[in-house]
């Protein structure tokens, strides 16, 4: 059985594909969402996921992580507590989680997935996310991208019909542009592209900024620097955010050192602010349309994925630039793990997906560094030189002669890059391979170079000197992660961090909030809220399920009248 | 893996063709067995033989479109003057009025010493130069002359050009837009002078936007954009491009209207006026009392035409007998009608999902 997983930045989902149709598979709490939260509970030194995880960032910031698909590929490891994690340690635990509930669902074990990652994740972030799924114990079998697996979900239902249509898909922290088109019951990627550093997150972090600006001016310079309060600060922007969607104005109040401090803000107000970021979605769109030679009018549909789509700000601005209200066709917050469940499906060829076909696109170009001779002879390097361009069907093979620059060269060097700019410094460098030549004039020493990319987005690398017919061969592919010397060590030390068990995953949570809304509250609130906690407390300590079932009822009914609903 | 013509057919499994469609077909014919995931090598073969292929579709295309643009020039050489001899509208002119250049008179204008009734004669040939037989492009080029003119500066030509900017407009080239904007900062037009007459460009700037948001509704394209371009500008009632506007479209407006009733924030995005003006037209004139007293008053009418006539010996009963038949046919032929507009809009409004329309959506 092969499930797809939806890793998002915020929230995390997964799927299947049985029955002739996908279907999400809710998770301990019944949620279909997941949020994208680890948190380490020093106390019972245990590691809690999802929601439990989320409730505790304000209160216990240092050991808990969000947002940590944003360093993906990175060197950052953010320290829990006394470990430290990478992010595709802290993804793995998601997975895990994900994993962990489909096979409750299932009822047996699930060993391979479909994962997605944002269309404009670089080689560095898609090779990080396939080892978060083998870390977790999942074989990866295809890493597909988020706006391709929302058109999938779409496109599915509409494989009768020939159309092109555009997904917008706005994340917590990226943003994804893809152009499709439907003929002849094939899903074709036209074009790709899209910029993996702007989200949701993005939008509170300029709430953030003006909340300190602004009302920061109670809070002691010593103060500003501290964590917890910086993650309440960034809880209090998210929910702000959330109630801007509906109201035209919402007030952003956190409790401070037993001192409320608030900021109303108003939708224009917001609106002034996220102008930068707003633009920032233009050049995409722009880019992603000239590729598929396609003009505005000429899509029929334009479908917003993530949950950040529903802002009004967002979708005010994607009404201007394609002069049309969009529609609802999907769920913005499901329709990537939907299609996850329908690429597993395709993977593990259904029946009832037998006639369909899906081409995709590679989003950026690849290429190799190349030297120029300019005026005077003067030679200037660093060029690079694309071979796969971008928007290229895969799986796709190109290939190219270069020349060495000199007489009687000895060795060529070939480094190879992705990226659109002319200039190799500002593209992400993928490898290197070093080919040995004869010598001999320049003009005989042609070698050829292959590039093969395959349907995995693997990216092999052929080389061939002409003149010797020698040839050389690079594989930038990471099948040697399950091989790399530390990988099982890291799986075990993963493996051996006690799980919170699923069964108690309710009481945790609405423990956590409890603690995180006593904090937020002053006075008699606070006095009633702890009175409520402790009484909750006891309950559980009594172990009886019924009783455990009706206090948790009860105490969110407490809680959601103190703060309103939760959110997923 | 150089392709050469006969394996990129060969590939495709069709007869060489240069239409688009029955690549695409074929092309996804042949995608069904040589799966991408199955067989990359296979299907990049397939995939470079398709785009070639296509390609060439594209190509030749173009071609066709070009050679219609050469036939088209050859079949009406666009002609130019420079010389008072090839003065373009020779047989135009009134044999009485001396004949000059468009040139000379334009220099004839700029002189500060006419009077008025010489001045009046001059504008009149200028006038009588730009009429037909021309071809609209000779007529742009004299325009175009006479609003880069100093004449034009000394705004003796002040009348005409709104005149002339109309005359344009009706044949609407995309370079009447050349013309117009000059004349609009020459004449301030766009800024409204307190106490001042009607502008007298008003009447020019309403047709240009009436023309401008025509064109936008009439390109082709899925017709959710168009609606919302149609909502997007302002427009006023008495421009008429509600003729220029399909029951298809009529219908995508309305629903747009309900998206913003139910998302209050979009109002922003729209025209006020256009969202109103369209609203109104929507849901119809009130025609409802109207047709009841016209059930009243035309039976009564007929009726007592009827009775009037001097031979007659009608009564009472006869009277309310051809009351009644009138009324009868009246809610008949009525009852007709609107089955035959009903009819008529149901066959031309899509009824299946928006998807269904991008049939006429293709460029």
């Amino acid at each position: 059985m092969i499930i797809g997983i939806d890793l998002g930045t915020t929230n995390s989902a997964v799927g299947i594909f049985r029955d002739g149709k996908a279907e999400l598979i809710p998770n301990s709490l019944g949620h279909v969402l997941t949020p994208s939260a680890v948190s380490f509970d020093e106390a019972s030194g245990e590691v809690l996921v999802g929601l439990a995880a989320r409730e505790r960032q304000s209160t216990h910031p240092d050991h808990t992580a969000t947002a940590f698909k944003r360093y993906m590929g990175a060197n950052r490891v953010t320290r829990l507590g006394k470990r430290d994690f990478t992010a595709e340690e802290l993804s793995a635990l998601v997975l895990g989680r994900l994993k962990a509930d489909a096979e409750a669902h299932l009822g047996e074990p699930v060993t391979e997935a479909v994962i997605t990652v944002p269309a404009y994740f670089n080689d560095k972030q898609r090779k990080a996310t396939r080892r978060a799924g083998e870390l977790a114990g999942l074989k990866v079998e295809r890493l597909l991208n988020e706006p391709t697996a929302a058109a999938l979900a779409y496109g599915i239902h509409e494989l009768g019909n020939e159309s092109r249509f555009l997904v917008f898909d706005l994340g917590g922290g990226t943003f994804d542009v893809s152009v499709l088109e439907i003929f002849e019951g094939i899903i074709e990627v036209r074009a790709s592209t899209g910029d993996n550093r702007l989200g949701g997150e993005d939008f509170n972090d300029i709430l953030v900024d003006e909340f300190r600006r602004t009302a920061g001016k109670d809070i002691s310079e010593k103060d500003r620097t501290d964590s917890t309060l910086r993650e309440r600060i960034r809880v209090a922007a998210e929910r702000t955010r959330r109630a801007l969607t509906e109201n035209p104005s919402a007030t952003m109040s956190i409790v401070w050192k037993d001192k409320a401090i608030e900021r109303q803000i108003t939708t224009d107000e917001f609106e002034g602010l996220c102008t930068g970021l707003v633009n920032r979605l233009r050049d995409p769109v722009l880019r992603s349309l000239r590729d598929a030679g396609l003009r505005s009018e000429d899509l029929s549909e334009i479908i917003l994925v993530g949950g950040s789509t529903r802002m009004p700000v967002v979708r005010k601005a994607i009404t201007r630039m394609f002069g049309r209200f969009p529609a609802n066709a999907v769920n913005p917050d499901e329709a990537v793990a939907l299609g996850a469940a329908v690429q597993a499906g395709l993977k593990s060829r259904d029946v009832a997906l037998k006639e369909v076909v899906m081409t995709d696109v590679c989003p950026y170009s690849l290429g190799v560094e190349v030297a120029e001779r300019g005026p005077g002879g003067r030679i200037i390097d660093g060029i690079f030189s694309p071979i796969i361009e971008r928007n290229t069907v895969i799986p796709a093979s190109r290939m190219q002669s270069y020349f060495p620059m000199q007489d009687n060269q000895r060795e060529l060097i070939l480094r190879v890059y992705q990226g659109e700019s002319r200039h190799v410094v500002d593209n992400v460098p993928l490898g290197e391979i070093k080919v040995p030549l004869t010598g001999g004039r320049a003009e005989d020493g042609a070698t050829d170079v292959r590039f093969t990319y395959d349907i995995n987005g693997l990216l092999e690398v052929d080389v061939t000197v002409m003149k010797t017919g020698e040839t050389r061969q690079l594989m930038i592919v990471d099948d040697d992660v399950a091989a790399a010397p530390d990988f099982e060590k890291r799986r075990a030390a993963l493996a051996a961090l006690k799980q919170h068990p699923r069964d108690s995953d309710a009481v945790k949570t609405v423990l956590a909030r409890g603690h995180r809304c006593y904090e937020d509250a002053l006075g008699d609130t606070r006095q009633f809220l702890g009175a409520q906690i402790t009484q909750f407390e006891l309950v559980v300590e009594g172990q009886d399920p019924r009783e455990i079932e009706h206090a948790i009822g009860q105490l969110t009914a407490v809680l959601d009248q103190f703060e309103g609903q939760t959110w997923l | 893996m150089a392709l050469d013509d006969g394996s990129i057919w060969r590939t495709l499994g069709i007869a060489p063709t240069e239409d688009a469609t029955d690549i695409r077909r074929a092309y996804a014919k042949r995608l069904r067995s040589v799966h991408p995931e199955d067989n990359p090598e296979d299907f990049s073969e397939l995939r470079l033989a398709y785009e070639t292929a296509a390609g060439w579709a594209r190509l030749s295309g173009l071609r066709s479109i070009e050679d219609n643009l050469q036939t088209t020039t050859t079949r009406r050489p666009v002609t130019t003057w420079t010389s008072p001899e090839a003065a373009p509208f020779p047989q135009g002119r009134p044999p009485s009025v001396e004949t000059l250049t468009i040139d000379q008179m334009l220099d004839e204008l700029s002189i500060d010493e006419w009077r008025e009734p010489e001045l009046e004669r001059l504008r009149q040939d200028l006038a009588i130069s730009l009429r037909p037989p021309g071809t609209p492009q000779e007529r742009f080029a004299a325009l175009q002359r006479i609003f880069c003119s100093e004449a034009m500066k000394s705004s003796r030509l002040y009348a005409e050009t709104e005149i002339w900017l109309a005359l344009l407009l009706r044949g609407h080239f995309q370079e009447t837009e050349a013309l117009i904007e000059p004349s609009i900062t020459f004449y301030a037009w766009d800024r409204t002078v307190e106490g001042y007459r009607k502008s007298p460009g008003d009447r020019v700037l309403q047709r240009r936007d009436a023309l401008n948001l025509r064109d936008a509704v009439n390109r082709p394209g899925h017709r959710l954009h168009r609606a919302f371009v149609a909502l997007e500008r302002p427009f006023l009632d008495s421009y008429g491009i509600q003729y220029g506007l399909t029951f298809g479209l009529h219908r995508r407006v309305g629903e747009l209207i309900a998206t913003v009733d139910c998302n209050p924030e979009f109002e922003s995005l729209l025209d006020r006026g256009a969202v109103a003006w369209w609203r109104r037209h929507l849901r119809g004139p009130g025609r409802g009392p109207a047709l009841f007293l016209g059930a009243l008053l035309v039976p009564v009418a007929i009726a007592k035409l009827a009775t009037s006539s001097d031979y007659s010996d009608y009564d009472g009963m006869t009277f309310a007998f051809i009351w009644f038949t009138a009324l009868a046919g009246y809610l008949l032929l009525l009852g007709a009608t609107v089955a035959v507009t009903h009819y008529l809009r149901v066959s031309s409004t899509p009824s299946g999902s928006w998807i269904e329309e991008l049939g006429d959506a293709a460029p």
